[in-house]
């Protein structure tokens, strides 16, 4: 009788669990759009999305599968219209789960990136961390990118997995969002992509972020010291001209410091990026001995004026990118506040750059 | 049934695991919002006032106080606040963890199917007994420290130190954070209803613990302040949005394992509380009627269940800590009791 | 009537026997005269050597000097019971439940009209399978000799190997209708006395009709609540069987079967081998290490996946999910249909392959690799992905063979509550085994150890393996792993 009663205990609780647990519910894999790209624009006042979603055709034998993708587009008052406009486009159940690329388009840029991130930062099941991009595609041109969409997602992931490991430029959203009621600061990498399959794919400028709006571009020295400073990568390679006269060179990894000191002025932060020189030329070939020392010293005075351009663009516009008022309040960070309230932190005297760059021994 | 004996380090491992599932874990209705600067030392503050205030009936629970009070405090009327101590904190856990599912999972299960769940599991720890649970909960604790371990070396890469918020140091911020941020978990209580039972030196495995929870506590903080910045004072669950930023090699999103690292752990500390329940209801009821306690502390947890889901976070950490409060004093004053009474017969004999 | 004495008068003994064994065709008897005594031969053909019988026989005969006592019962009986050089048992038989012993046993019984005891002579030559490889536990190093079905054989096997005074005999016998022969093995300074007491006094509660393995003991030896694991293990080899007599452990040997049953047997000795102690030290833990994770594999790959690619497919790499979506697409069956299906089918495979006789075992091979995984495959009816993870956990299930039977219930559990509940359902699941596991004792001593609760074997010989200098610096024993004196303990056992 007590066995009985047990058994039948058993079987209610197991009836009961299977009835309950929604079994019945349809969560197949192969009924789910991945989603590997999201895109956002606005014009006009609408929002336009765009998901990049990879469809797998049905194959038992699974050797020669893989996900290719297809772009649906969708317009909206809000983000979320847009996106479930998007969505609602192709009959499968959209899944972002593994979504790692957000593409914010021209409009998106120009007006204010702050509402963008703050949405995607939400805390939700199915919206893991995003790596941002500026794109400077429209949504109809975003939407001719079928054929170039695959490779797209894939530099893209390798761009964010290069990052992962120390160095690469993605920049994940959290690192963008800023204080409730602020607007976002900081820089974005800019994806360059067509819809043309010869069109470059990959990352060759940064865009900077002032109140939430893109502003200056930051191209080859400048983006390679600015990432360097960012700590997003730890060496620096230049192939160009420098006053009119060929450089080139490649940096080994830098070590980067930080000191501050008090002077008269108030506290000052010197950046020290110290390492070696892999190769330097000045246009007839690779340089060695007292020629290399030499140009190694052009180098470091190179790398110099581009640091403090990039201290005039942003630091000195109150856009601290860099963190250095970070490094600066360790010092002394009630000092720090108050010249923040007063304004007279964001100078260019209050960050120096020097850059102790030597030649690798024969 | 299992007899009650358990050894000091069984209930440290317990006490250690139901306490580190919370800082995962955490409740939802209250976000974070303090930075790492003031959280860290609060948090170390709160744990050593706990250290404190318990120190005094930690020391008067001598193994020959704990034989006496064993025989007397496990039967009779004075389980029924244990019992529905125990039951509650079971109820509230079940909760937070259906809340947590819900929270990170894509379609999520039906509540009733997950309460039952715990439930089930309540139930045959309860049968399983003390030492059991003592076994498993040290097989969880290396699974929930090696979740520990590979979060933080998933997020290492991402850590940055410039993403800590250092504002200048203000003590009253500090000290009103440690004061608001101060508790006396239920498993405190369940620790010291254990040890009753149990007949080692309980001093040291005790302090280890929660000095243990202290510092995982503070490495939390400040590890998701160095990944997510003044983002981390913004999250619900701020552990488990690290859980989700870390990959390692192609798995770039382990938090799957992690929530069930994390789920086991909770689980455990249900089935802590279900036990002890057990256990309080076995003293309850009268002697005919022992061998149906499982049955009874079921109901209760049952009951328990719908209190959870009836109060706030908030509130449910203020009744937890306020019905320990007064357990621990009751505990301490039947210790001190128990003390003079021992020492009276040995000085006797 | 078993319990009846045998008497003086020859004919009522001979009708006593026959009437025991009715008309069995190998029940040989012979009439004799010995020194002018009638006397009988009682014996089992194929039992017993009839020439060896003669042998004696003439031996008994052929002593001039010392002639057969002429027609007097006893002191033929004495002659032959102290001066003959006859191998003969030491006791005689007094009943006829002894006859039946000694004559079921291969001896010859020698019955003397006028004599009211017989006499045994150790006439036995059954025919029994040599002392040969056993048929599993292979090992690369060490004996390559297992024990057969002939219980002294068995017993001599064990005695070659510990040669010192402490290992301990003693026999008994089970099942009412075979009386099969047991012999209990231990080493009696290494035994904790508590455990030898639980074991004799289990083994003679048990009340079972016939006993043909030392199997049919386990469940009287053990708690009878429910577990998916034992805490008795079974071994063919000897040296095994002489390893664990010196951890202080029991072995339970049973005439008829070639499996030594041991007792206790604790959940981390199920990942050890003999090999372990003859590989160096760090190879050792690697392979121990791995066999840990080759029976997790085993009980929770299927379910973790059916789980994974249902509820939280995030956590497959990218180029995997899109092979799971696709094949997924591609078959009729839901995933977790398929993996109940998979797995079921190997099951078959397996048991098909076990009973099959061996000129046509091979077709089980051809069969499962042909249909099941490749045209299978192929039209569309499996998946690939669903092949490789039921042939990956088949494999690691055979790495630990002494938990296949667990390990496949577990495995199908695991998929249901996987594929039903998604990652919930698993972590209950495994917690309800985690519970299940750590709330077995193997007779007083926690089946978990020294796993759980942790101690510092755990490191030595648990999970991993210390080199011999430190494992020789401290003997171990199993009473290092019982809850220490003053504990009350945990459930008794």
């Amino acid at each position: 009788m007590k066995k009985r009663r047990a058994l039948l205990k058993l079987a209610a609780a197991c009836a009961a669990s299977l009835a309950l647990c929604a079994c019945g519910q349809d969560r197949s894999l192969g009924q789910r759009a991945i989603v590997k790209a999201v895109y956002l624009d606005e014009s006009g006042g609408a929002y336009h999305a765009g998901l990049a979603v990879f469809l797998c055709e049905p194959n038992s034998d699974t050797a020669s599968v893989q996900g290719e993708a297809k772009i649906y587009t969708g317009e909206g008052a809000s983000m979320d219209e847009a996106l479930r406009d998007a969505e609602q486009k192709q009959n499968k159940t959209p899944f972002y789960a593994q979504n790692e690329l957000l593409f914010l388009g021209p409009g998106a840029l120009r007006r204010d990136v702050t509402p963008y991130l703050a949405y995607f930062g939400q805390e939700n099941a199915a919206r893991p961390n995003l790596s941002v991009f500026a794109v400077d595609l429209t949504q109809r041109e975003f939407s001719r990118c079928d054929d170039t969409i695959t490779d797209v997602v894939r530099e893209g992931g390798r761009i964010v997995q290069e990052t992962a490991l120390g160095a690469g430029p993605a920049r994940g959203i959290y690192e963008l969002a800023a204080p409730q009621g602020q607007r976002a600061d900081g820089w974005l990498p800019v994806l360059s992509f067509g819809e043309d399959s010869e069109d470059f794919i990959g990352v060759r400028e940064l865009v900077l972020l002032e109140d939430g709006r893109a502003g200056e571009r930051l191209e080859e020295e400048a983006m390679s010291t600015a990432l360097m400073l960012a700590g997003k990568q730890d060496t620096v390679s230049f192939s160009g001209s420098d006053g009119g006269e060929p450089l080139a060179f490649t940096t080994q990894p830098l070590t980067l410091t930080h000191s501050v000191e008090n002077t008269q002025e108030g506290p000052v932060l010197t950046v020290r990026a110290a390492g070696r020189l892999r190769s330097v030329s000045l246009g007839a070939g690779e340089l060695h001995g007292r020629q290399a020392q030499q140009a190694a010293q052009r180098v470091c005075r190179f790398l110099q004026r581009t640091a403090e351009a990039l201290g005039e663009q942003t630091f000195a516009r109150g856009n601290d990118v860099f963190h250095h008022a970070w490094w600066l309040r360790q010092l002394d960070a009630a000092q720090v506040q108050a010249m923040q309230r007063a304004g007279t932190l964001w100078q260019p005297g209050r960050v120096q750059y020097v850059f102790d760059l030597r030649v690798q021994p024969e | 049934m299992g007899r009650r004996a358990i050894d000091a380090r069984g209930l440290a491992v317990i006490l250690g695991l139901t306490l580190a599932v919370d800082l995962v874990i955490r409740p939802f209705s209250q976000r974070n919002g303090i930075r790492a600067q003031v959280f860290a030392p609060a948090a170390l503050l709160d744990g050593l006032a706990v250290l404190a205030l318990t120190a005094p009936l930690l020391r008067a629970l001598t193994p020959a106080v704990r034989a006496r009070m064993g025989a007397v405090w496990t039967r009779g009327a004075r389980c029924a606040p244990f019992l529905l101590l125990f039951a509650f904190a079971a109820g509230g856990a079940a909760v937070r963890a259906e809340q947590f599912l819900r929270y990170v999972s894509d379609a999520p299960l039906p509540r009733v199917a997950v309460y039952a769940l715990v439930l089930a599991a309540a139930f045959y720890a309860m049968r399983c007994g003390a030492e059991t649970l003592a076994r498993v909960c040290g097989v969880l604790a290396w699974l929930f420290g090696l979740s520990v371990v590979i979060l933080l070396a998933s997020n290492a890469g991402g850590m940055a130190i410039v993403n800590l918020e250092t504002e200048v140091f203000d003590l009253a911020e500090w000290a009103l954070t440690a004061a608001r941020g101060f508790s006396l978990p239920a498993q405190i209580a369940l620790f010291f209803w254990l040890a009753l039972s149990a007949r080692d030196d309980l001093r040291r495995p005790y302090r280890r613990t929660l000095l243990a929870v202290i510092l995982l506590a503070m490495v939390l903080s400040v590890a998701a302040e160095l990944v997510l910045g003044s983002q981390a004072q913004m999250q619900n669950q701020t552990v488990h949005a690290l859980s989700r930023l870390g990959g390692i090699s192609v798995f770039h999103r382990l938090d799957a394992l992690h929530t069930a690292a994390w789920l086991a752990a909770i689980f455990a500390k249900a089935c802590a509380f279900a036990l002890a329940a057990r256990m309080a209801a076995e003293g309850l009821l009268p002697r005919e009627k022992r061998a149906q306690a499982s049955g009874w502390a079921l109901a209760a947890l049952l009951v328990g269940v719908l209190a959870a889901t009836a109060v706030s976070d908030r509130w449910q950490s203020r009744i937890e800590s306020a019905a320990c409060a007064a357990l621990l004093l009751a505990l301490g004053a039947g210790a001190f009791a128990a003390g003079r009474a021992y020492e009276k017969t040995k000085g006797a004999s | 009537m078993q319990e009846e004495k045998l008497t003086q008068s020859l004919l009522h003994n001979k009708l006593l026997l026959k009437g025991l064994f009715g008309a069995a065709t190998d029940f040989y008897t012979k009439d004799v005269c010995l020194g002018g005594v009638r006397c009988c031969i009682c014996m089992f053909e194929g039992l017993s050597s009839i020439e060896r019988l003669w042998v004696m026989m003439l031996d008994i005969l052929s002593h001039a000097d010392t002639p057969l006592p002429q027609n007097d019962a006893e002191a033929l009986y004495r002659f032959i019971l102290c001066e003959t050089a006859i191998p003969l048992e030491h006791k005689s038989v007094l009943t006829v439940e002894d006859a039946r012993a000694q004559l079921t046993a291969g001896t010859t019984l020698l019955l003397i009209d006028g004599v009211d005891r017989g006499l045994v002579l150790s006439t036995q030559s059954m025919q029994f399978r040599s002392v040969s490889q056993p048929s599993g536990e292979g090992n690369i190093r060490g004996s390559r000799e297992g024990f057969t079905e002939l219980l002294r054989v068995n017993i001599s096997l064990v005695r070659r190997l510990i040669r010192t005074e402490g290992l301990m005999v003693e026999t008994s016998v089970a099942g009412a209708r075979t009386k099969t022969e047991l012999a209990l093995l231990y080493d009696r300074d290494l035994v904790p006395p508590q455990l030898l007491r639980t074991v004799k006094r289990r083994l003679a509660a048990c009340s079972l009709p016939f006993v043909f393995d030392s199997g049919y003991l386990a469940a009287f030896l053990q708690k009878s609540r429910f577990s998916f694991f034992q805490s008795v293990g079974y071994t063919e080899r000897p040296d095994t069987a002489a390893a664990r007599i010196c951890e202080g452990k029991i072995v339970l040997l049973v005439n008829g079967s070639p499996f030594a049953m041991v007792a206790p047997c604790f959940f981390s000795e199920q990942f050890g081998t003999m090999d372990d102690y003859s590989e160096k030290a760090y190879f050792a833990s690697l392979l121990r290490v791995l066999r840990y994770a080759a029976f997790f594999i085993a009980v929770l790959l299927p379910g973790a996946f059916v789980s994974v690619a249902n509820f939280t497919p995030e956590l497959l790499p990218q180029e995997m999910l899109y092979k799971v979506a696709s094949a997924e697409l591609a078959t009729p069956l839901p995933l977790f249909a398929e993996a109940l299906l998979i797995n079921f089918l190997l099951e078959i495979v397996r048991e098909a392959g076990l009973r099959l006789p061996h000129p046509i075992g091979h077709s089980v091979s051809l069969v499962s690799a042909l249909i099941l995984g490749d045209a299978a495959v192929s039209a569309g009816l499996l998946s690939t992905p669903m092949v490789i993870v039921s042939a990956l956990t088949a494999i690691c299930a055979f790495v630990v063979p002494n938990l296949y039977e667990p390990v496949t219930v577990l495995r199908l559990l695991f998929i249901l509550a996987g594929g039903l509940l998604g990652p919930v359902g698993m972590v209950a699941l495994f917690l309800y085994m985690l519970f299940n596991l750590c709330s077995m004792n193997a007779f007083g001593i926690p089946y978990t150890a020294p796993l759980a609760p942790a101690s510092r074997a755990f490191l030595r010989d648990g999970l991993l393996r210390r080199s011999w200098r430190t494992l020789a610096k401290s003997d171990f024993s199993i009473r290092d792993l019982a809850p220490k004196e003053g504990e009350d303990g945990t459930q008794s056992d």
